[in-house]
């Protein structure tokens, strides 16, 4: 049993953690104002890039690296159409995952089936081994343990920073900002290229660590999952850390009950993304607006017309 | 680096120029908003930039804080010639702009706030550095603040404070103030013009823009008058009074003009209320009381004037008559009939019209036509639309009508909204709200922002529709509007309503202390304007 | 430098007209370029082998057919798409919309049509497969006019939401225990298929239906106040719930008919739901998008997406080439149309 609750609380971790990585970028984008919808194209395109990578470099560390690259220029797309031209980031941001999508099936075709270069390697916390519950926590891979430590840089940063505090500032009232003598156009180019290249490494987290191994429609949804996460953790990288373990948990429910539940097992997938109409709808009826909420510039094109 | 000398009014006082603009022009399309303008302000004074709405003061301002590009000309700032200029360059060069509109973040702190600004001139400090550096101000000039708060918990007041601690705080030699009084009761701006000699007095350069003549005076030592784009002239505060500058800003002395005169007349007599709100209660949109147990009547032929500094529950006072805003308590009954709970649209149907605060974001929409957006309050009623199909011919021929009729200068009925003027924008909502054959007429700060030609425009219609009968519930922040138009006066303080009382029965000193304390003065007693119950047989 | 750039301004300027004309195509060019050399880079296509596979598809009756069959899924939904963004309510669900509209129309034809006349059969149909797209579509409108609730997140996870679902019908309850292994359900019968012409000049009559509504009618003039401007919209009494919930339940409705058509034109039977549709819900937002969302546009843009989807195929079985790697194309014409407007912006100042 104890064993068990180990394995869900490594797992959570695990299947929570590409979408952490794909959250905190967002946050810092729609901080900064800019929402992309692109999350699972740049997570798809990292995840195939990954593959391709790994394999012909010989290392799953400049796989992902390379990745993370492919994914941030993609996500300048998006950052010039948003941010410079002053398009729909709506629409923009679909486009991107349609294009995303595409690139991961002309990249990835070729690997089909085969493991790549995954990562293996893996940290052990001795001092958590012996405890029972915790020691889910330990054994992990590099990647995860470099995730949790970036949620907290990222939210020090955020808070205690003055490129935080610029980056929050844009995101409520970049005519402010530009009063002030900030530039919002390079405030929200960088957290979108940012956002673009943490998708992509949470792409190449699935690929390398997960699966590992590309197939089409892999990321199934995460991207999209990501977004309902920053809402729910309101835009805090801390709080989006507990939210995507809890979501990569509920990902593994599925798992876990589907020997009890026969075909209906099918519909468990769809129990996350339920999760997030409800909780949305729920959070809406409580809104403490003034502290907790989305950044009044979200969406927004600046200057405005 | 040249310093120029020059007599000063004071007795041959050597003054170094802060600010020297040349020749500066500013183009908009269909506009020329600067036109040669020559600006000189020394270091150390307060300097009013004085005009009406439209005169061209923000834009030259707006410039000399590099916000705005200039076409031509030239700008010196302590000797130094200015090329390629921006607001970082400026911050750096220490001018601070404190604008109409708070350029604060409400989510963030009061020090975030002031954090903001300091790191975006080029400055490094840390958050303890902040504190000392504000509490020295604190002292200095008895600005007080509290770091820790929210900006959306300060009042308008402090709001103001901030943005001038901040300024301190970046070590801002010149300061421009862009009608800072506007959010200020009056008591509040005395103490703003304190704090302004107190800067002047250290060798700070301030720059004063407003378009109320008698601040200018008070606050200024010199004052440069500008009209329609172009400087009308420089004067010390010795020389000028309020007809030379009344003359500088309109060109011709301003009499009271006939129009006004007569206002106060009523056309009909009439002792049935059109409205009559009683003990109403209103939440704002913090959820605290805005309206508290509010109650009055409107009669027909006249125009109830409701002023208050902002914020005091005018605007949801407004909302819940027209039917945006949700009563909480009260009634509100319209020629006999409990109109409390009906929607918008009937109360559309029953002849109440509004003409709302911001008119870019109600009052217009974007992306419709003129024609379409004239057709705002009619499209689901004959002629305009049969069984649900809309007959476009009538609406753009009504359109045309309109368009003539208010003198709406606009590229075609079928252009978008948005390639109009503030000025023509007001108009189209003017017109349509006029011709929907409104018994009511709910206008809030309907003449903000607009030049004394359309504002006139204005009055004359309000008067015109009093007169053939309707009613006018006029609730504005300027004082003077509301004195020359309204039958009635009442004053908003704190959600609470004082009076109305009758026109001839107040003056401008009594509102003023109304505004400002909520309470009457002990000696003075006034009627309050009910009907003559005597007469009722 | 600075009279160049002003010389190339003037000349842009007085060209205005007739360059936002030929912006589109030049637009789908470059994306044509950039796919192609994707495609050479990746898979040695050259455009010789690329147009060759267009043969099929461009002169021969049954590649028409095809492109047109395909077109159905992408017009029905576009068309009902048109409408919801017009009042600014971003309606990304209309593939489970589709799905759910297949489901239940086709669940009518296989289980009930048997015994009904084939005009009550069809009608039926057609009402189940509007209904349940319309409701499908209905919750993220009352979230939306009552909570505030972004509708691109409720919108987008009902998607998925509606994948599971019509995967585990078609696993469990209506899986056809003939077919040796495969997932599948029964055929639909004979007389509930539709020919694809028909198919056609049904979504091209809801097309005009939606283009009178949308520019004749008091409906169609309160949606675009409400696109324009929520809040003049609430000052002169349109309610926002209410028309959120007609314009979503139409554009469900219609959606949900789109989903109907794969399984009576296309495929004749239900198969799990990545196979029953590549994306076309989709893949409909961009066709209304590339329409600029006038509903008859979007017969001519649903066509030529339902030609590229088509062609995307025959990529695949010709030359091994994913067939969704056609959407880079997609999307890249997407990015067109959104660069667009800033940019038509632009040239109207100069």
């Amino acid at each position: 049993m104890i064993e068990g609750v180990e394995w869900f609380v490594r797992t959570s971790i695990e299947y929570g953690t590409p979408l952490l990585l794909a959250a905190l970028g967002e946050v810092y984008s729609e901080r900064s104002g800019v929402l992309n919808l692109g999350l699972e194209g740049l997570m798809a395109l990292g995840a195939a890039a990954a593959v391709a990578f790994s394999i012909a470099t010989g290392s799953p560390w400049c796989g992902m690296v390379l990745a993370c690259l492919l994914a941030a220029l993609l996500a300048l797309v998006h950052a010039i159409v948003s941010v410079i031209l002053r398009g729909n980031q709506i629409v923009s941001g679909l486009a991107l995952t349609i294009i995303g999508i595409g690139l991961s099936s002309i990249v990835g075709s070729n690997y089909v089936g085969l493991r790549g270069n995954p990562i293996t390697s893996v940290i052990e916390i001795h001092a958590l081994n012996r405890i029972p519950v915790l020691s889910g926590l330990s054994g992990l891979d590099p990647v995860a343990y470099f995730t949790m430590v970036t949620a907290i840089v990222l939210w020090l940063v955020l808070f205690k920073t003055s490129v935080g505090l610029k980056i929050r500032a844009t995101g409520e009232d970049p005519s402010v900002v530009e009063a002030m003598g900030h530039s919002v156009r390079t405030i929200r180019f960088l957290t979108v290229v940012f956002g673009g290249a943490m998708a992509g490494l949470a792409g190449s987290y699935i690929t390398l660590v997960l699966s590992p191994g590309w197939y089409e429609g892999i990321v199934a949804g995460r991207g999209w999952l990501a977004l309902g996460i920053v809402i729910f953790a309101s835009w805090s990288p801390l709080r989006a850390l507990l939210v995507a373990y809890l979501f990569g948990g509920l990902m593994q429910l599925r798992f876990v009950l589907a020997p009890y539940l026969g075909v209906g097992g099918v519909l468990l997938k769809g129990l996350p993304y339920v999760l997030v109409i409800v909780i949305l709808a729920l959070l809406s009826v409580e809104s403490m607006r003034k502290k907790i909420g989305a950044p009044e510039s979200l969406g927004k094109p600046y200057p405005p017309g | 680096m040249s310093i120029l000398k020059s007599q000063h009014a004071n007795g041959g006082e050597y003054k170094r120029i802060a600010v020297e603009m040349k020749g500066i022009v500013k183009r908009f399309p269909g506009i020329v908003a600067n036109d040669n303008i020559d600006l000189t302000v020394y270091e150390g004074e307060v300097h009013g930039l004085l005009g009406e709405n439209g005169a061209g003061k923000t834009t030259l301002m707006n410039i000399l804080y590099g916000q705005l590009k200039l076409d031509s000309g030239e700008i010196y700032l302590w000797g130094e010639r200015v090329s390629s200029w921006s607001p970082k360059k400026a911050l750096q060069r220490g001018i601070v702009m404190v604008a109409q509109h708070f350029r604060l973040i409400p989510r963030l702190t009061v020090l975030e706030n002031i954090m903001l600004g300091v790191i975006g001139s080029g400055k490094r400090i840390s958050r303890h550095q902040l504190s000392v550096k504000v509490k020295e101000i604190e002292e200095r000039y008895g600005l007080k603040v509290n770091l820790d708060n929210y900006v959306w918990q300060l009042t308008a007041g402090e709001k103001q404070r901030v943005e001038l601690i901040r300024a301190l705080v970046m070590d801002a030699r010149l300061i421009i103030l862009d009608e800072p009084t506007t959010v200020l009761t009056p008591i509040e701006s005395k103490t703003l013009f304190k704090i302004l000699r107190k800067l002047a007095g250290e060798k700070k350069t301030i720059i004063f823009i407003t378009h109320k003549l008698w601040e200018a005076l008070e606050a200024c030592d010199r004052i440069t008058v500008l009209r329609k784009g172009r400087k009308v002239g420089t004067l010390d505060r010795e020389s000028a009074s309020q007809e030379v500058l009344t003359h500088m800003m309109f060109g011709q002395a301003i009499e009271d003009i006939a129009l006004y005169r007569n206002s106060h007349r009523k056309s009909c007599e009439s002792d049935k209320a059109v409205l009559s709100v009683r003990d109403l209660w209103v939440k704002s949109d913090k959820g605290y009381w805005a309206v508290r147990g509010v109650g009055f009547e409107v009669y027909r032929c006249e125009v109830l004037g409701i002023v208050g500094i902002a914020g005091n529950g005018q605007e949801e006072l407004v909302e819940a008559i027209v039917g945006l805003r949700k009563k909480e308590r009260g009634v509100i009954v319209k020629d006999g009939l409990d109109i409390t709970n009906l929607s918008v649209r009937e109360l559309i149907l029953r002849g109440i019209s509004y003409v709302p605060e911001d008119r870019l974001e109600r009052g217009v929409a974007r992306g419709l036509s003129v024609a379409e957006n004239l057709a705002l309050k009619s499209y689901w009623k004959p002629p305009f639309a049969r069984k649900h199909l809309v007959n476009w011919e009538q609406i753009h021929r009504h359109a045309e009508v309109l368009v003539g009729r208010f003198q709406i200068k606009a590229p075609g009925v079928k252009a978008p909204v948005e390639t109009l003027s503030g000025g023509n924008i007001q108009r189209l909502i003017l017109a349509r709200e006029l011709t929907v054959g409104p018994q009511l007429l709910v206008a809030h700060n309907p003449t903000f922002g607009l030049d004394l030609k359309s504002t006139i425009e204005f009055h004359k219609e309000i008067l015109a529709l009093v007169e053939r009968g309707g009613s006018v519930i006029l609730v504005t922040e300027e004082l003077e509007e509301a004195l020359a138009l309204s039958n009635r006066i009442a004053v908003m303080f704190d959600g609470m309503m004082l009076g109305p009382f009758k026109r001839d029965e107040v003056n401008r000193e009594l509102i003023g202390y109304l505004m400002t304390t909520g309470r009457l003065p002990e000696r003075k007693k006034v009627k309050l304007a009910v009907p003559d119950r005597s007469r009722e047989s | 430098m600075r009279e160049l750039s002003s010389i190339a301004r003037k000349a842009v300027g007085s060209h205005r007209k007739a360059l936002s004309y030929t912006m589109p195509v030049i637009a789908t060019l470059i994306a044509f370029l950039i796919y192609s050399t994707l495609l050479y880079m990746s898979y040695g296509i050259d455009i010789g082998k690329l147009l060759n596979s267009w043969k099929d598809t461009l002169f021969t009756v049954g590649g028409w057919k095809r492109s047109l069959t395909r077109t159905l899924p992408i017009l029905m939904p576009a068309v009902g798409l048109t409408l919801a963004f017009r009042m600014g309510f971003w309606n990304i669900g209309a593939e489970g919309q589709l799905l759910m509209g297949l489901l239940a129309g086709s669940g009518v034809a296989i289980f009930l049509a048997e015994r009904l006349p084939q005009a009550v059969a069809l009608l039926l149909m057609f009402i189940a497969a509007f209904s349940t797209g319309a409701l499908w579509a209905l919750l993220p409108a009352y979230l939306r006019g009552r909570l505030n609730v972004n509708e691109v997140l409720t919108t987008l996870m009902l998607n998925y939401v509606a994948a599971s679902v019509f995967d585990f019908v078609v696993r469990g309850p209506w899986r056809d225990p003939s077919a040796y292994g495969f997932i599948k359900s029964p055929p639909l019968p004979e007389k509930t298929r539709l020919d694809v012409l028909i198919g056609f000049s049904l979504a091209a009559l809801f097309a005009a239906a939606v283009y009178i509504l949308q520019n004749y009618t008091v409906f169609g003039f309160e949606v675009r106040v409400v696109g324009s401007s929520y809040e003049v919209a609430r000052a002169i009494g349109i309610s926002y719930i209410k028309t959120a919930i007609k314009v979503m339940a139409m554009s469900g409705g219609l959606a949900g008919i789109g989903g109907l058509l794969i399984s009576t034109v296309m495929t004749g039977v239900l198969m799990e739901s990545a196979r029953m549709t590549p994306g076309y819900g989709y893949t409909a937002i961009i066709a209304a998008w590339l329409a600029r969302l006038n509903p008859v546009a979007t017969v001519l843009s649903s066509f030529f997406l339902g030609f590229i989807t088509d062609v995307g195929v025959l990529l695949e079985t010709v030359y091994r080439v994913p067939a969704s790697s056609i959407m880079v194309f997609e999307g890249m014409l997407l990015l067109a149309v959104v660069v667009s407007e800033p940019l038509e912006k632009k040239l109207k100042a100069l």
